[in-house]
């Protein structure tokens, strides 16, 4: 369906927050055209009601000024106008009469509503009788309430237009990117593919050499094709985790985790010792943790490849573990407070280099997510970082 | 107490109140008193506006103070300034007020 978010969460974030403030913002702006435009029609109605109420306010002045010249000894009959109820108050607002059914305060106002009357005021001066206001109650009509239902109903209509037309321009801002992104997704895809077989191939015929009938210098050489063969090699676990695996169910089984470290460990080996970093391992045996195989791996292999590759030449590597955290500790580069905020945003690369996609802690972040783990990190610049992982 | 109570029931019956004591002594046409007080309230409108002006007048009376005409002042001349204390002048202000507003009319 065309207004179908993408999958991606930043692309679908930045939808999100485009659409929220295109729409808070004229939805905002509609709200305030019609509370103007509504107040003008109130305005108007009532001006149109007053003018109506205008000739018996002035027939019911006018008596009071009768009673006012007539200098009458006996009962003033209040001037009543069939249909129509009214009231005078003095220039206290005190009640002087009234034949209102109830009561009312009106203090420096034309009009006022309540209930299902609207009560227009009349200055009057000089004040016959003392009265210096005649109120007049009229019933209201249905103009107002006609009127209210129309507008809700455009505002409506205008609002649930704009939810359409704001997904429509965010999909239209947002597309550039999201396309760049799906292409890049679609090309890891592909690489990550065509890598397979020729670093598998790379790595098993370097272990089927001999290397003993190898002299010094072509072994030198193997060396560093294996390493660039097992650096591939990771990063080809990690393109093909993040694109096939993460999607699939955990297969969950308890692990011996601490075998798991060691192999890994083994594994990078080459990688450190083409470094001259040195592992300090503070390993405990027969940690067991229940956990997909592929996932912790694949955690492991992240935090100790970043290290080595974050590490100085000539440093070491504390790696811990016990039964409820892991930790990994280098002597490297570090980072500054900001990166490690957003160190878990997938491409998000801050040492450009080293390579690699970036894609390592996003990893890391789905897998500790997907088993409640927590991870701290304490990070210098220059200084190194410490990764700690608690179960 | 109830000497005292019977007493100020006693003298009240006897000699009228304050009001027909100290003002109907002179205002003795009923219209004229009327007349006052529409064109008080005319002027003034609200019963405290009202009292108030009646009472700043009586209790030195002049010209300008006066809601009357000046032809109707050079005809009839002033009172002289009220005897009464206070709260006597208020409470007769009240009663002249109750007996001659036409608001309490209004049926």
């Amino acid at each position: 369906m065309w207004f179908k978010l993408s999958k991606n969460k930043s692309v679908r974030k930045t939808i999100l927050n485009i659409v929220f403030i295109y729409l808070s913002t004229t939805i905002l702006l509609v709200i305030s055209i019609s509370f103007l435009y509504i107040k003008n029609q109130k305005e108007e109605i009532f001006n149109l009601h007053r003018e109506q109420t205008n000739t018996q306010a002035n027939y019911i002045i006018s008596k009071l000024e009768d009673f006012d010249e007539a200098i009458v000894d006996e009962v003033v009959i209040y001037p009543r106008i069939d249909g129509l109820e009214s009231a005078i108050y003095d220039i206290d607002y005190n009640m002087i009469f009234s034949t209102f059914k109830q009561k009312i305060v009106f203090k420096d106002k034309k009009y006022i509503s309540k209930d299902e009357y609207i009560y227009f005021i009349y200055k009057v001066e000089p004040y016959y009788l003392g009265t210096a206001y005649l109120v007049i109650q009229k019933q209201k009509g249905y103009e107002l309430k006609s009127k209210y239902k129309k507008m809700v109903f455009v505002v409506l209509f205008i609002i649930l237009f704009l939810i359409l037309t704001s997904f429509i321009i965010a999909k239209m801002l947002i597309k550039p990117l999201s396309d760049n992104l799906i292409l890049l997704d679609r090309f890891i895809k592909d690489t990550t593919h065509e890598l397979n077989t020729p670093i598998s191939a790379i790595l098993n015929n370097i272990e089927l050499l001999n290397l003993d009938t190898i002299d010094k210098k072509n072994l030198k050489k193997i060396n560093r094709i294996k390493i660039g063969a097992t650096t591939i090699s990771t990063i080809y676990d990690d393109l093909s985790f993040l694109l096939l695996n993460n999607k699939q169910k955990s297969n969950n089984q308890n692990i011996n985790i601490s075998q798991t470290l060691y192999q890994r460990l083994e594994y990078f080996d080459i990688l450190a010792t083409n470094k001259h970093i040195e592992f300090k391992k503070e390993i405990k045996d027969d940690i067991y943790l229940v956990i997909d195989k592929l996932k912790i791996e694949r955690l492991f292999d992240n935090l100790i490849s970043n290290a080595i590759k974050y590490s100085n030449v000539g440093s070491k590597i504390i790696i811990t573990l016990d039964e409820i955290h892991f930790s990994i500790e280098d002597f490297g580069i570090g980072m500054y407070e900001d990166e490690v905020k957003e160190i878990f945003t997938r491409y998000k690369r801050f040492d450009k280099t080293n390579g690699g996609f970036g894609i390592g802690y996003s990893i890391i972040y789905n897998i500790i997510k997907e088993y409640n783990i927590k991870i701290n990190i304490d990070s210098l610049k220059d200084k190194g970082t410490k990764v700690i992982l608690k179960w | 107490m109830v000497k005292i109570l019977f007493m100020i029931l006693f003298t009240t019956i006897l000699f009228g109140d304050i009001f027909d004591e100290n003002c109907l002594k002179c205002h003795q046409n009923k219209k004229e008193l009327r007349l006052f007080m529409n064109k008080y309230t005319l002027k003034y409108s609200s019963e405290r506006r009202v009292k108030k002006a009646l009472f700043r007048f009586l209790k030195y009376p002049s010209s300008n103070k006066s809601i009357m005409p000046y032809s109707f002042i050079i005809k009839s001349g002033f009172k002289d300034d009220s005897n009464l204390s206070d709260t006597q002048l208020k409470e007769a202000i009240d009663i002249y007020y109750n007996r001659y507003n036409l608001r309490h009319f209004i049926r």
